[in-house]
């Protein structure tokens, strides 16, 4: 399970080009920060405030008053800054800031994301998602394939969605997609798997790029 | 000059029944501890509360709602604190918390306009979701933004890291998030601080909320672990 989360954000990390601004959601998109190739030199935001964060703090070195926007312990940057939410969030929906990587519930062949609640069982809030979906200039979901064989690219999300046609890419251990125009186009593929499989675990008709090649590692 | 400085419970000692309050910080990383300890010593009941998230249980406004003090929770995120999905699914109709989810730029902004006099904020965060519901959807230079209105409380609580007798404040690391737009949106503004100091001791250049904005001043507040 480490090594598909592992696989999933190394490859998300190929993404990234040098002096991008960057924001990762909580769990396996904060992985990507450990997977930056060499040469190429990203500024971190986290949304509860800073500009140029930098690695998690080590243990008896933490300065409670920093924090990273899932509540742990984070240094920063030399070059950092620190702000308050308004102008946190001007930054983001203001398109000044490059990629976001975020999980999702279901996202679908339209580019719609749905991440925030499952009505009448899960209810934990749209934090700072919506507005990072909106405001950044590239918006990659990474995530597994499926909620354990149940399909989480559709054709349509079925629940309320963060926002409406968003989605420019999903990453998963399966395979490298892009939201197009025609529907969701399949780039790249991870050669553990047939082609077959992976349309199987997919709730969309997928179309076969083609350039289609094996996933980058 | 009118002496800010008072204790915690002295500071929340007008706070009554039913009151409105803004609440600094995010995961409680900003929020002033002490006065939150004062108001759950005190015990008023059927508050509304405005803050980025609940909290976790024991720590920020998660000591309020495990009090039972919170009728209303405005707020982006509750999903830390396991007690909120208790309290707004309980069959206990007294005890039902109402919750109201904001995006987190939408929830800084309202704040923001209710202290800059701005009649509301146009945004493009929630077009096409149900966060649309019920609101004005109109359209700017071809692009569609939700109308939404300011936000304004009858108290917010700061926290501060140096404060001097005025009430200049700063912030250390991210304890700023809310905290600068709060302390412009309600009617009494009371700051927990860390230090206090005299005026001028502050370089100007560093002060990011204007004593003009603070009524109270309560010193004794700490870095806290979450």
């Amino acid at each position: 399970m480490a090594d598909i989360k592992e696989l999933i954000a190394a490859r998300v990390a190929k993404e990234l080009k040098d002096g991008d601004v960057v924001n990762l959601g909580i769990g396996l998109p904060t992985m990507v920060a450990n997977f930056i190739p060499e040469g190429v030199d990203v500024v971190f935001q986290s949304e509860n405030g800073i500009m140029g964060m930098g690695p998690a703090a080590e243990k008896g070195r933490e300065d409670v008053d920093i924090i990273n926007a899932g509540a742990q312990y984070v240094t920063v940057n030399q070059g950092a800054m620190f702000f308050d939410s308004a102008t946190s969030f001007g930054i983001i929906r203001g398109g000044h800031v490059d990629v976001t990587v975020l999980g999702a519930l279901e996202v679908d062949q339209c580019g719609n994301l749905s991440n925030w609640i499952v009505p009448g069982k899960m209810v934990p809030g749209m934090g700072g998602a919506m507005d990072l979906v909106v405001g950044a200039k590239k918006v990659i979901v990474a995530m597994q394939h499926t909620q354990k064989g149940a399909h989480k690219i559709l054709g349509e999300c079925m629940l309320p969605y963060t926002a409406v046609g968003v989605v420019d890419m999903i990453i998963t251990e399966m395979g490298v997609m892009e939201v197009t125009k025609e529907g969701i186009l399949l780039k790249e593929y991870n050669p553990d798997y047939t082609l077959e499989q992976i349309q199987e675990a997919t709730g969309a008709q997928l179309i076969i790029s083609p350039d289609l090649r094996e996933m980058e590692r | 000059m009118k002496n800010k400085i008072m204790t915690a419970d002295e500071a929340v000692a007008t706070i009554k029944d039913g009151d409105s309050i803004m609440v600094g910080g995010f995961m409680a990383c900003g929020t002033p501890e002490i006065l939150i300890d004062a108001l759950v010593r005190k015990n008023v009941r059927h508050l509304t509360i405005i803050c980025n998230d609940a909290g976790v249980p024991g720590r920020g406004v998660g000591k309020l709602i495990s009090n039972g003090q919170v009728k209303k929770l405005i707020a982006s995120h509750v999903g830390l604190n396991p007690e909120v999905a208790q309290r707004m699914n309980t069959d206990v109709e007294a005890d039902k918390l109402e919750c109201i989810l904001v995006p987190q730029g939408t929830l800084a902004e309202r704040v923001r306009a209710g202290g800059a006099g701005l009649g509301g904020i146009l945004t493009p965060t929630g077009v096409g979701t149900i966060v649309a519901e019920g609101k004005q959807v109109i359209s700017v230079q071809g692009r569609d933004y939700l109308l939404e209105e300011p936000l304004r409380a009858d108290h917010a609580f700061l926290r501060g890291s140096v404060t001097d007798k005025f009430g200049n404040t700063t912030y250390n690391g991210t304890t700023r998030t809310f905290n600068p737009m709060m302390a412009t949106a309600a009617d009494n503004v009371i700051v927990g601080t860390c230090e206090i100091v005299e005026i001028g001791e502050i370089d100007p250049n560093h002060v990011v909320t204007s004593g003009i904005f603070v009524d109270a001043i309560v010193g004794g507040e700490k870095p806290w672990q979450i």
